[in-house]
C-alpha cells in the first residue's frame, strides 16, 4: 500500500477528533481539506455518498404512487366504488411479491417501469405489470385489453405470470413468435367447462383477496383472470362469444353430475410450516398463504379446475397435481426457493410457475400432458423449468433475470410454441426462448 | 414534509423516496446483492404501512428506515435465501472493478458501487457495518449504536479503527478505480 509521501505506510499522526470525524463521514470535507492521510478516504466517502443514479430511481414513480395510495388507505384506488381494506395493501402485492399470489417481476419495480409505462415490455410482461398496476391507479397500456388474454409478443416471456399466479403460460398460448401451432387445451365447454370456470375464478379470487382463497366475484379483477393459458384462453374466448364476461358466462355452468363444491381449504398463517392441505376433487383450492415452509398443496386423484398455491416466501414447497387432472395451476409466486411445482401424470393445460425471485426452482410437467407452460419468471436463478415426456405445445421460459437457467423439452414432444434449447445468461425479459 | 408524507400526498411522499431509497439500496445491494431490490420494495412496503403511526422527526425516520431495513434483511436470511458473500480482499478488487462494462452498469452506479467496496474492503464486519450505516445511511453515532444494538461508545470505537485502517490501506489508485479515472 505505498503510495505518496511519508504519510502512507504508517498510520495517521493526527488523531481524530469526533466532529472531524463526523463531517469526514458525511461527505463534508473535500478530499483538499481532509486531515493529512485521510484525503483518499474523504474522496472514497464523496463518491459513495453520489447523487442517486437514474437506474437507482427507475421505479421511482411507481413506487411512489403505490406508497401514497397505501397510506391513504388505498380508497377507491384503481377500484371504483370498492373500498380496500387497509391490510390488504395493493402496495404490498406490487412491491412485496408475497401477498396474493400476484407475481410482479422484479423488473417492473426498478428499470421496467419507463418500459412499462411506453408499452415497450414484451406483451405477456406488459400485460401482467399493466394489471398489477391499475390496482394502485396507474395505467400503463395492456396489450392484451384486446379481447382475448392472448398477451403474446415476445417469444418465451410469460414474464411475470402476473396477476393470477398461474398464467405464466402466456407462451403456451400465444407467442406470437410461434406463430406455429397453437396449443388447444381444454375446450370450454361440456364437463371441461365447469373446472375451467372453477381455475378462473379461484385464481381471480387469489389475485384479489390476497391469500385467503375467498371466493372473488371475480368481476372485478378480471384481468387477472385473463391469464392468457390456453385453458383460459378458450374460456375467454367461449365468454366472448356470447357476448359475456368470463365470469357472467361462468355463473351458468353447472357442475357435471355430483361435485364437491369449491372448498378453499386452505390458509396457513405466514408462518405456517409443514402444512398439508389436500382435497380431492373437483374445484378445490388448496393454498399455503404466507411464508410457510415446506407447505405441500396437493390434490390427487382426477380433480379439474385445481390451484394449489403457495403464495409468499415459503421455502420447499410443493404443490401438485398429480393423476389425470386439466386446469390445473400450482405457482409458488413470491420468493421463494427450492419450489417444485409439478403436474405429472395426463394433465393438460397445466401451469406451473415460480414467479418472483427465487432460486433454484423446478417446474416440470413430466408425463404426457399438453399445453404446458412452465415458467420461472422474476429474478430467479438456476430456475430448471422442464416439459419432459411426450408433451406437445411445451413451452418453458425463463423471463426476467434469472441466471444459469435452462429451459428444455425433452422426449418426444411435438409443436413446440418454443424451441427446445438451453437458456443461459443473465436474461433480460422477452429473452426466455 | 413528514407530516405530508404520513397524509399520504405524493410529493411528500417522493421527497423520502428522493431522500432515503438511493441509500437505502446501497446499504441493502451491500448487504445481499442478489436480494437488494426486493428488500428495497419490502422495506418502503413497511414504510407505507407504518408511517402514519410513526413519531419522530427526520433524523430519527432515518434511523427508523434503517431499523426496518436491518430486520427485513434478518428475515431474509432466516427464510434461507441467503447468499452467501465472501469479502472482497483489496488485491481482487482491481480485477472485479476492471471488468464491469460501463455501458452495461452505467458509470456512475458503478462508481458508486465501487466506492462502496473499496470503503469497505478489508475491514471487519463490524466495523464495515458501522462505516457503512454512517456514511451511507448517513446516521449519526447514536442512531448508528440504536439501529446496531450497541453502545454510542462502541460505535465511536468502531468507526474510529475502520478511519484508521482505511486511512492506512487507500491508495491513489483506488480513488482513480473508484472515479473510473
Amino acid at each position: 500500500m505505498g503510495g505518496r509521501g511519508d504519510l502512507r505506510g504508517e498510520m495517521p499522526r493526527f488523531p481524530l477528533d469526533d466532529q472531524t470525524v463526523d463531517r469526514l463521514l458525511s461527505g463534508a470535507i473535500h478530499p483538499d481539506d481532509a486531515p493529512p492521510g485521510y484525503d483518499h478516504l474523504a474522496a472514497i466517502v464523496k463518491a459513495v455518498k453520489a447523487p442517486a443514479s437514474p437506474a437507482e430511481m427507475a421505479a421511482r414513480e411507481t413506487t411512489v404512487a403505490a406508497m401514497g395510495a397505501a397510506i391513504r388507505g388505498g380508497a377507491g384506488i384503481g377500484m371504483p366504488g370498492r373500498a380496500l381494506p387497509r391490510r390488504k395493501s395493493m402496495l404490498g402485492k406490487l412491491l412485496t411479491l408475497k401477498a396474493a399470489g400476484i407475481a410482479i417481476p422484479a423488473m417492473a419495480l426498478t428499470a421496467g417501469v419507463a418500459a412499462a409505462a411506453t408499452g415497450s415490455l414484451p406483451s405477456t410482461v406488459q400485460s401482467s405489470v399493466s394489471s398489477a398496476l391499475s390496482n394502485v391507479g396507474i395505467s400503463v397500456p395492456n396489450p392484451s385489453h384486446s379481447g382475448g388474454a392472448g398477451g403474446s409478443g415476445s417469444s418465451g416471456s410469460s414474464g411475470s405470470s402476473g396477476s393470477s399466479g398461474s398464467s405464466g403460460s402466456s407462451t403456451g398460448g400465444s407467442t406470437a413468435g410461434s406463430q406455429k401451432t397453437t396449443p388447444v387445451g381444454p375446450s370450454a365447454s361440456g364437463s371441461d367447462l365447469y373446472g375451467l370456470c372453477t381455475a378462473y375464478e379461484a385464481q381471480a379470487a387469489h389475485s384479489t383477496t390476497s391469500t385467503t382463497g375467498s371466493t372473488s366475484g371475480s368481476s372485478g379483477s378480471s384481468t387477472s383472470g385473463s391469464s392468457s393459458s390456453v385453458a383460459f384462453s378458450n374460456l375467454a374466448a367461449a365468454a366472448k362469444a356470447k357476448g359475456e364476461s368470463v365470469s357472467a358466462y361462468c355463473k351458468g355452468v353447472t357442475p357435471p353430475g355430483k361435485t364437491t363444491s369449491s372448498s378453499a381449504s386452505s390458509k396457513g398463517t405466514s408462518e405456517s410450516s409443514s402444512h398439508r392441505p389436500t382435497s380431492t376433487g373437483s374445484s378445490n383450492a388448496p393454498s399455503n398463504p404466507g411464508s410457510g415452509s415446506s407447505n405441500a398443496s396437493s390434490n390427487p386423484g382426477s380433480g379439474h379446475g385445481n390451484v394449489p398455491t403457495n403464495p409468499g416466501s415459503g421455502s420447499s414447497n410443493v404443490p401438485t397435481n398429480p393423476g389425470s387432472g386439466s386446469s390445473n395451476a400450482s405457482s409458488n409466486p413470491g420468493s421463494g426457493h427450492g419450489n417444485v411445482p409439478t403436474n405429472p401424470g395426463s394433465g393438460s393445460s397445466n401451469v406451473p410457475t415460480n414467479p418472483g425471485s427465487g432460486s433454484s426452482n423446478a417446474s416440470s410437467n413430466p408425463g404426457s400432458g399438453h399445453g404446458n407452460a412452465s415458467t420461472n419468471p422474476g429474478s430467479g436463478s438456476s430456475n430448471v423449468p422442464t416439459n419432459p415426456g411426450s408433451g406437445s405445445s411445451n413451452a418453458p421460459t425463463n423471463p426476467g433475470s434469472g441466471s444459469s437457467n435452462a429451459s428444455s423439452n425433452r422426449g418426444s414432444s411435438s409443436a413446440h410454441g418454443v424451441p427446445a434449447g438451453v437458456t443461459t445468461g443473465s436474461g433480460s425479459p422477452g429473452e426466455g426462448h | 414534509m413528514l407530516a405530508a408524507a404520513q397524509a399520504g400526498q405524493d410529493w411528500a411522499v417522493a421527497v423520502l423516496y428522493h431522500a432515503y431509497h438511493p441509500p437505502l439500496l446501497r446499504y441493502l445491494r451491500w448487504q445481499e446483492p442478489s436480494a437488494a431490490e426486493d428488500l428495497t420494495g419490502e422495506v418502503w412496503l413497511a414504510v407505507a404501512q407504518h408511517l402514519a403511526s410513526f413519531r419522530g422527526d427526520e433524523a430519527e425516520l432515518r434511523a427508523w428506515l434503517f431499523a426496518i431495513a436491518r430486520r427485513r434483511l434478518a428475515d431474509h436470511r432466516r427464510r434461507g435465501a441467503r447468499r452467501r458473500t465472501v469479502p472482497l480482499p483489496v488485491e481482487q478488487f482491481a480485477a472485479l472493478a476492471a471488468s464491469v462494462d460501463p455501458a452495461d452498469a452505467g458509470l456512475a452506479a458503478m462508481s458508486v458501487e465501487r466506492a462502496v467496496a473499496r470503503l469497505t474492503a478489508g475491514l471487519p464486519r463490524e466495523q464495515a457495518e458501522v462505516v457503512m450505516l454512517r456514511v451511507v445511511a448517513g446516521l449519526s453515532v447514536e442512531e448508528t449504536a440504536q439501529v446496531l444494538g450497541k453502545r454510542p461508545g462502541a460505535v465511536r470505537v468502531a468507526q474510529h479503527r475502520a478511519l484508521k485502517r482505511l486511512a492506512a490501506t487507500l491508495t491513489p489508485d483506488d480513488v482513480r478505480q473508484v472515479f473510473g479515472v
